[in-house]
């Protein structure tokens, strides 16, 4: 069977629309991927084979009859299990939901539907979205397709593994702390946290009410632009969401370089890192110097302490979570898996008045970001890990520990942000960038995005999947 | 706080909870504590306590005003 996984959304789009390529072959050869590689990576919890075809064959139907339902039509993707699908276990990836089988879609979810795209199946998440990796749960958790001793990064770790090893060419996510940035950072993709407010979270079961967003993960920042094509638009049933907006393309700027351009970098969230991996912070600087060859003038600026906006995070996040959760820590503590039930109890360590200040600080640190820096500068760019992948049995015990993620305070002040591939280490892991912009301002975060992609090379290598699997 | 005013609010926010921890992990939930009375004292925003709109925490009327 030949192999589609190098090609992107756009380029099956373009496939499709000139009768050279099916997506029924295409969804028979990704459900063959699957079969094959989900064994040992584990990026699925289900895998909806028969709902696939289905909606192939739909898609095959369209593109003869002259019915153009957009780019994600035919378009093979997966969707994090804490997703609500219709008539799929939604079991976020939970002993306390072993049989939710949801009555309709996520707000996403359904956009896809509409949208002609072809659902493959739930990704592996860790518990609830929290936690860590662990084999206490519903389903065991997903492993990194770069080596499959090392975690693929959460809580949208399914979807990043799925990405990476070629089994879809997109994945639904959602970002807390990190939860979209953090597994396309470990796993190499492109991970996209819009806007908050930009995309619906309605039927995504909730982490953190305000903290809480939804976004693609793929393997380019076109993919990345297209699936916010779709995605993106008010949605009067989630409380939070903005707009309405008019349509935008997404995809209208990624060609237009960066030249003139005025980046950032916050030198003293830098400094503040003491986890960082001397090889991960040099291929941070060597990304700046490819910003500075395209045209852009890159400069350090002083921000608020990382962990000033890290603690104002957690802090929310904490309560907002403990909220949820709060009940069944009490009823039935036994069905969570250790690290999401201490990470959640966690959260009755939070006094009410510790939550109303770090609301208070966070409206604080949401000005100086969108209001003072980047007011001066179009994005700022920071390393969105600041290591690669743990192994497995090096993950701390303590289940507050999160291992040199620079994603928080993102969530913090609502601003886009997006996690692209920096290059490889020299233990053959990926490594990471992360770009955030104004708010609303995606078009721009493509912008520099696709820029950086399209003067490097690391789109060209992939997982040696074939290697791993007959190492099994 | 000193360690023993750590212990002491540790041990009455458990106690109000109603929740236990699985055995032997008591320590290192005191530790989880302990990071986060650590950042509670890390979030004192700069501006003084003042009247603010109801509204000024929602983060949909945050983003809103941002852009």
């Amino acid at each position: 069977m030949d192999d589609f996984t190098a090609l992107s959304i756009a380029d099956l789009g373009r496939a499709y629309r000139a009768g050279s390529l099916s997506p029924v072959t295409v969804t028979e050869t990704a459900l063959s991927r699957i079969a094959d590689a989900n064994p040992s990576i584990r990026a699925f919890n289900t895998v909806t084979a028969e709902i696939a075809m289905e909606q192939a064959n739909m898609a095959a139907d369209n593109f003869a009859a002259g019915i153009d339902l957009g780019p994600m039509q035919g378009v093979p993707y997966g969707i994090k299990d804490i997703y609500d699908t219709a008539g799929v276990l939604t079991s976020c990836q939970s002993k306390l939901r072993p049989d939710v089988v949801p009555g309709s879609n996520a707000h996403s979810v359904q956009l896809m539907q509409d949208g002609g795209a072809v659902m493959l199946g739930k990704c592996a998440t860790i518990e609830f979205a929290t936690g860590g990796p662990s084999e206490d749960t519903l389903f065991p958790p997903a492993r990194n397709p770069w080596n499959l001793d090392h975690v693929p990064g959460g809580s949208s770790s399914g979807s990043g593994a799925a990405v990476a090893a070629g089994m879809v060419r997109m994945a639904l996510g959602s970002d807390t702390g990190g939860s979209i940035r953090g597994p396309a950072a470990l796993c190499g993709t492109v991970g996209l946290k819009p806007t908050y407010g930009l995309v619906s979270r309605r039927g995504v079961f909730p982490l953190s009410y305000s903290m809480d967003h939804c976004g693609p993960l793929s393997w380019t920042v076109e993919d990345a632009a297209l699936s916010l094509n779709v995605l993106a638009g008010h949605d009067p049933l989630d409380p939070a969401s903005a707009g309405p907006f008019a349509d935008v393309d997404y995809t209208q700027e990624l060609d237009t370089g960066i030249a003139g351009l005025q980046l950032a970098f916050p030198a003293n969230w830098l400094e503040e890192q003491d986890e960082a991996d001397p090889e991960v912070m040099a291929a941070f600087e060597s990304a700046l110097d490819v910003f500075r060859d395209l045209g852009a003038t890159v400069e350090p600026i002083e921000l608020q302490s990382f962990q000033r906006y890290h603690a104002c995070g957690r802090i929310i996040v904490l309560s907002e979570c403990y909220s949820i959760h709060e009940q069944d820590l009490q009823t039935r503590p036994e069905l969570y898996g250790r690290p999401t039930r201490e990470r959640i109890m966690a959260g009755s360590f939070v006094r009410g008045a510790d939550y109303v200040t770090a609301q208070r600080l966070r409206r604080e640190l949401a000005t100086e970001v969108n209001n003072t820096v980047l007011t001066k500068y179009d994005a700022i760019l920071t390393p969105t890990f600041v290591r690669t992948a743990q192994r497995f049995d090096e993950m701390p015990s303590n289940p507050m520990k999160l291992g040199g993620m620079m994603t928080q305070p993102f969530n913090v002040t609502g601003s886009p942000a997006m996690s692209i591939c920096s290059g490889y280490h020299s233990n053959g892991l990926p490594m990471s960038l992360q770009i955030a912009g104004r708010m609303f301002d995606e078009m721009m975060v493509l912008r520099v995005g696709a820029a950086y992609e399209a003067a490097t090379a690391w789109r060209e290598r992939r997982p040696q999947m074939s290697e791993r699997l007959a190492a099994q | 706080m000193t360690d023993d005013q750590q212990r002491k609010l540790f041990e009455a926010l458990v106690a109000q909870s109603g929740l236990s921890f699985e055995e032997g992990r008591e320590e290192m939930m005191f530790t989880v504590a302990k990071q986060i009375f650590e950042w509670s004292e890390n979030i004192r925003p700069a501006a003084p306590a003042q009247t603010e709109p109801a509204t000024a925490y929602d983060p949909g009327t945050i983003a809103r005003v941002a852009s």
